[in-house]
């Protein structure tokens, strides 16, 4: 990530996903950086967007794409922009920047019933968009399997009051689990334990400017 | 006044619905996504394929991108709701699914505020002075 400068304002954004970044691709995706348009992958998300220099770090150190690019990211000619492009870059699901789509997309991945595990990730204050709470509803509703959010709250919200970030997930009759969003033993327990429903990973990070 | 011609009396969601079952019940790779419009014409189909037909509830943008994540499995889905909220209320989704690729989505939505009998109601409200 020391390399990627020039989006310091995201700086925050990143850090606060990079542990949980790791974790994934490295315990918990079924993916291979040399199939990445396999069928049978599991599908990562990134929904919060912005300042992706942690995801990009992660994709390059687990061989998505040559480390050489990370040098010039957000360059001109770069395929690694501000915010992923999923026709750019292997690896990249969606396309993302706009908030408040990656939950939704992963609810259409899952609505099939294959078998591929679909995890998406978003930011505490992305879950503002009414959006989340269709998709959420949704799912609870049609008791979706293999389907997991993980909520990093960096306490970015501008209303942020106790216990309300997972309550609309709860009622819609998700399994909630907190964790540390640092701390990887937790990452991986919550991640990988079996669910018959979706699941909520509640991640709390350092405070956004702390 | 002439007389309403025989083909303009076809109800357009009953027809949307023929056309849509027949072709779910021809393609395995057909889907269909709808936010609650024209469900009773829809039972049938979502009885024979319910793996391939979703209700989302009163959730427009919430069908547009169902319909983009399920077409990212590989289906062909076909996302519909009445042409207002088709176009208006997901205006962002519809655009982001289009502009990022993520799906090949088909809209299809009847009943625009201006040829329906019952338009007037989804018509724009009248501006109105303070």
């Amino acid at each position: 990530m020391s390399v990627l400068t020039g989006d310091e304002k995201h700086t925050a954004a990143a850090t606060s996903t990079l542990d949980v970044l790791w974790v994934l691709y490295d315990r918990v995706l079924r993916t291979d950086p040399a199939r990445p348009d396999d069928p049978e992958r599991d599908r990562f998300l990134l929904s919060k967007g912005h300042g992706p220099m942690a995801y990009w770090a992660v994709l390059a150190a687990f061989g998505f794409f040559p480390r050489s690019w990370l040098q010039g990211w957000a360059g001109f000619d770069s395929p690694l922009g501000q915010h992923p492009d999923r026709m750019l870059v292997p690896g990249v699901e969606i396309s993302s920047g706009s908030l408040g789509h990656g939950l939704p997309l992963a609810v259409g991945l899952r609505a099939r019933g294959n078998p591929a595990r679909v995890v998406v990730l978003v930011g505490d204050a992305e879950l503002d968009e009414g959006s989340n709470a269709e998709a959420a509803a949704l799912a609870g509703a049609l008791g979706l399997s293999a389907l997991t959010a993980i909520v990093i709250d960096n306490h970015s919200r501008s209303y942020d009051g106790p216990g309300t970030l997972v309550a609309p997930f709860r009622a819609a009759g998700w399994q909630v689990r907190q964790v540390n969003g640092h701390d990887h033993a937790q990452l991986a327990e919550a991640l990988e334990r079996p669910s018959s429903g979706p699941v909520l990973v509640h991640a709390e990070t350092a405070a956004k400017g702390a | 006044m002439s007389a309403i011609p025989d083909h303009a009396r076809i109800d357009t969601r009953a027809q949307f619905a023929r056309t849509a079952t027949a072709l779910l019940d021809e393609h395995d790779d057909t889907a269909l996504v709808y936010a609650e419009i024209s469900g009773q014409f829809l039972e049938e189909a979502a009885r024979r394929h319910p793996h391939r037909v979703v209700n989302v509830g009163i959730r427009e943008q919430l069908m547009i991108n169902v319909a983009a994540g399920m077409a990212m499995t590989g289906l062909r889905p076909i996302a519909h709701t009445f042409g207002s909220f088709l176009v208006e209320r997901a205006f962002e989704q519809s655009s982001w699914a289009s502009a990022t690729r993520t799906s090949p989505v088909c809209w299809w939505g009847p009943a625009a505020p201006t040829t329906s009998p019952r338009g007037a109601a989804r018509t724009r409200p009248r501006a109105t002075s303070p």
